[in-house]
């Protein structure tokens, strides 16, 4: 049998001598609740805190790095938290996560060694002594008794992680793609979305532009190149005068239209061929343009 | 064997420069043109376009090339046209063995027993020869070609230590499409030489096929022509008409912008977004659409303005002669050289659907 573990108070005050200086350092070792009832591959959490002064942050040289300490103990993990104390002083949470490889054959005492630390301050350095820890740890079972299969437990039941708020966010996020999507759907015409072409709309909507920026020479030809593409794309290809014929012929909806049609190329034909261009000009406007492109925008529709 | 005796008589005449022509009637000579469209058009039935073309040619001065297939009457439509312009006519047939020769003289053992040598069909009836109708022209040599190309450039040809011209002289020539086996495929100069190719199908029509087939008129071809009007222009003042027709009618600057684009995407199809199925755009115009051949388009769109009765030339006039005098001096890569039917309209097509008009 081993001698009892020094049992540690829940709450130790200890001065440690500060080197050529007069900053104390409150110390609390929050040591697990019971030094005994430890068996093999248990956790160990051992808490310290430390109330300093202000200015005072821990060196992170003398944090130890996590790993084997010895053949049966393992440091997992250091963490250090540091928070308002009282005083105006800064509280130093550190906590060493330990773990125990030990395989009693009896109960028995462990140590956990102790460990320094240190605390700076510019150019001051103060050290904490995390005391030693014992504890009792004991075999898991009778050590004597043969083996039997009875013995083995069931598996432990898989716990079962709560998963419902990244399923909420998990929706959420499908809801905004497709949110998105249906946005940028609407905005490329994709799909659903799809506009019917319509030149004449579009001419008209660019001889008005062309109407309110002044009526010239060049906005009236403008005016007539900008309905001429608008009926080559209607029609599929290029339209000239001689195809107005079999253009009508396939799309109905603007024969209410053919005799403007008619004298609309035969206008383009003398502005842009024949030899006085200007008495062609003359005798077309914009406005007269910007109304026909309108009727044949009305006429695109399906609109009388 | 005692030295070849050239023939005196008839005596050829070198060229002669002709007379100041008098003012000329353009709206006469309009009228005249469509006569001669319509009197044709008696004999040659349901080949309007291509009737049209030629008149086009014929008031262009330009040679034409007739393709098609066998029996679709190009031979009958030359006849025709050669009849209606009235003039002297000769025809030569392609062989294989053709010479040049062949078409200059022709020796042979006269009855005095003594060779003799004889103008041939070129030089027969002088410099007034109106057409020489060269049939199966792809089943002569290329030497024949060779010679053919000289009389079509240059109107003359060197002969007897002479040089002769004919003046009003018309070059038809026809090929079928069929055969392949010895035939020689017509030198790109030769062929760019030609102001136009026009295909010959037969009629659409199923009532003007029938009629082809079953009415006793199209039966003897010869009756058929004999039976034309002849002469019905006067094809000695044909190239000052051509002249005044080239003076008269206006190509403007839209005109040239427009032709000069649609020449550009001829030539370069891919930079001009033109795709064919099946076809690599970059590799597939390998040469030709020659300077030449587009002042044959603007001319023939000259021509097409004035019988269509206008003094401009308007986007109609250019789509109408485009495929006609383009398609046969673009040459295609070896590749493509044998589906060159499909995609030449195809590609015409599609260059007119690229550049936009007016622009």
């Amino acid at each position: 049998m081993t001698p009892a573990a020094p049992v540690l108070s829940l709450l130790a005050l200890l001065l440690l001598s500060p080197p050529r200086s007069a900053t104390a350092a409150e110390q609390a070792i929050l040591a697990p609740a019971h030094s005994h009832g430890w068996w093999i591959g248990d956790v160990i959490p051992v808490r310290a805190t430390v109330l300093l002064e202000q200015g005072f942050r821990i060196d992170p040289a003398s944090l130890p790095q996590p790993g084997a300490l010895d053949y049966w103990l393992d440091l997992r993990g250091v963490t250090v938290v540091d928070e308002k104390g009282r005083d105006g002083r800064r509280l130093h949470r550190i906590e060493f996560t330990y773990q125990t490889f030990y395989a009693p054959l009896e109960p028995r005492a462990m140590t956990i060694p102790p460990r320094t630390l240190a605390f700076v301050r510019d150019g001051q350095r103060l050290s904490v002594t995390v005391p030693a820890w014992s504890f009792v740890t004991s075999p898991l079972r009778e050590i004597m008794a043969s083996s039997r299969p009875e013995a083995m437990k069931p598996d432990a039941v898989a716990a079962v992680i709560n998963v419902r708020p990244q399923e909420w966010r998990a929706a959420l996020s499908a809801g905004l793609a497709l949110v998105a999507l249906l946005l940028l759907a609407r905005h490329r015409a994709w799909g659903p979305f799809a506009r019917p072409d319509r030149p004449f709309a579009a001419a008209a909507a660019a001889i008005r532009r062309l109407n309110r920026r002044g009526a010239g020479a060049e906005a009236q030809r403008a005016a007539f190149l900008a309905l001429h593409r608008a009926f080559d794309r209607a029609s599929g290809h290029r339209l000239v005068a001689a195809d107005v014929a079999g253009f009508l012929a396939v799309r109905p909806q603007y024969r209410p239209l053919s005799a403007e049609i008619a004298g609309f190329f035969t206008a383009s034909r003398s502005l842009f061929f024949g030899r006085a261009p200007e008495q062609a000009l003359a005798r077309s406007s914009t406005a007269a343009l910007a109304g026909l492109a309108r009727r044949l925008a009305r006429a695109e529709r399906g609109r009388p | 064997m005692g030295p070849m005796r050239l023939p005196s008589d008839p005596p050829l005449d070198p060229v002669v420069p002709g007379p100041v022509p008098p003012v000329i009637d353009l709206a006469h000579w309009r009228q005249q043109a469509l006569a001669f469209e319509q009197t044709v058009a008696q004999a040659v039935i349901g080949q309007a376009q291509a009737l049209r073309l030629l008149v086009l040619a014929v008031f262009c001065r330009g040679h034409v090339l007739l393709e098609g297939d066998v029996g679709v009457g190009k031979t009958t439509l030359l006849r025709a046209v050669a009849r209606a312009l009235g003039g002297p006519f000769e025809r030569i047939e392609g062989t294989i063995d053709l010479m040049p020769n062949d078409i200059l003289y022709s020796a042979f053992v006269a009855e005095d027993g003594r060779p003799r040598i004889q103008p041939g069909p070129i030089l027969r009836r002088g410099g007034d020869l109106a057409v020489f109708f060269f049939n199966e022209i792809n089943r002569a040599r290329p030497q024949v070609h060779a010679l053919l190309l000289r009389i079509m450039a240059e109107r003359s040809v060197s002969a007897f230590q002479q040089d002769y011209g004919f003046p009003d002289l018309l070059v038809f020539a026809d090929r079928n499409r069929v055969e392949r086996e010895e035939t020689f495929e017509l030198p790109a100069a030769a062929r760019d030489r030609f102001f136009m190719e026009i295909g010959i199908e037969a009629p659409a029509d199923p009532h003007l096929r029938r009629q082809l087939a079953f009415s006793p008129r199209f039966h003897d071809a010869d009756r058929l022509i004999a039976g034309l009007p002849d002469a019905v222009i006067d094809f000695r003042r044909l190239n000052a008409v051509a002249a005044a027709i080239q003076d008269h009618v206006q190509a403007g600057e839209e005109v040239e912008a427009y032709t000069f684009a649609l020449w550009e995407a001829l030539k370069f199809p891919h930079r001009h977004g033109i795709s064919l199925p099946g076809v690599a755009m970059d590799r597939l115009v390998i040469g030709g659409a020659s300077p030449r051949g587009v002042s044959a388009l603007v001319r023939a769109a000259r021509a097409a303005a004035w019988l269509d009765g206008r003094d401009y030339v308007v986007p109609e006039d250019l789509r109408l002669v485009f495929v006609p005098v383009m398609a046969h001096r673009l040459f295609l890569a070896p590749a493509y050289e044998a589906r060159r039917e499909q995609i030449m309209p195809a590609l015409c097509r599609a260059v007119f659907d690229a550049v936009p008009t007016p622009r």
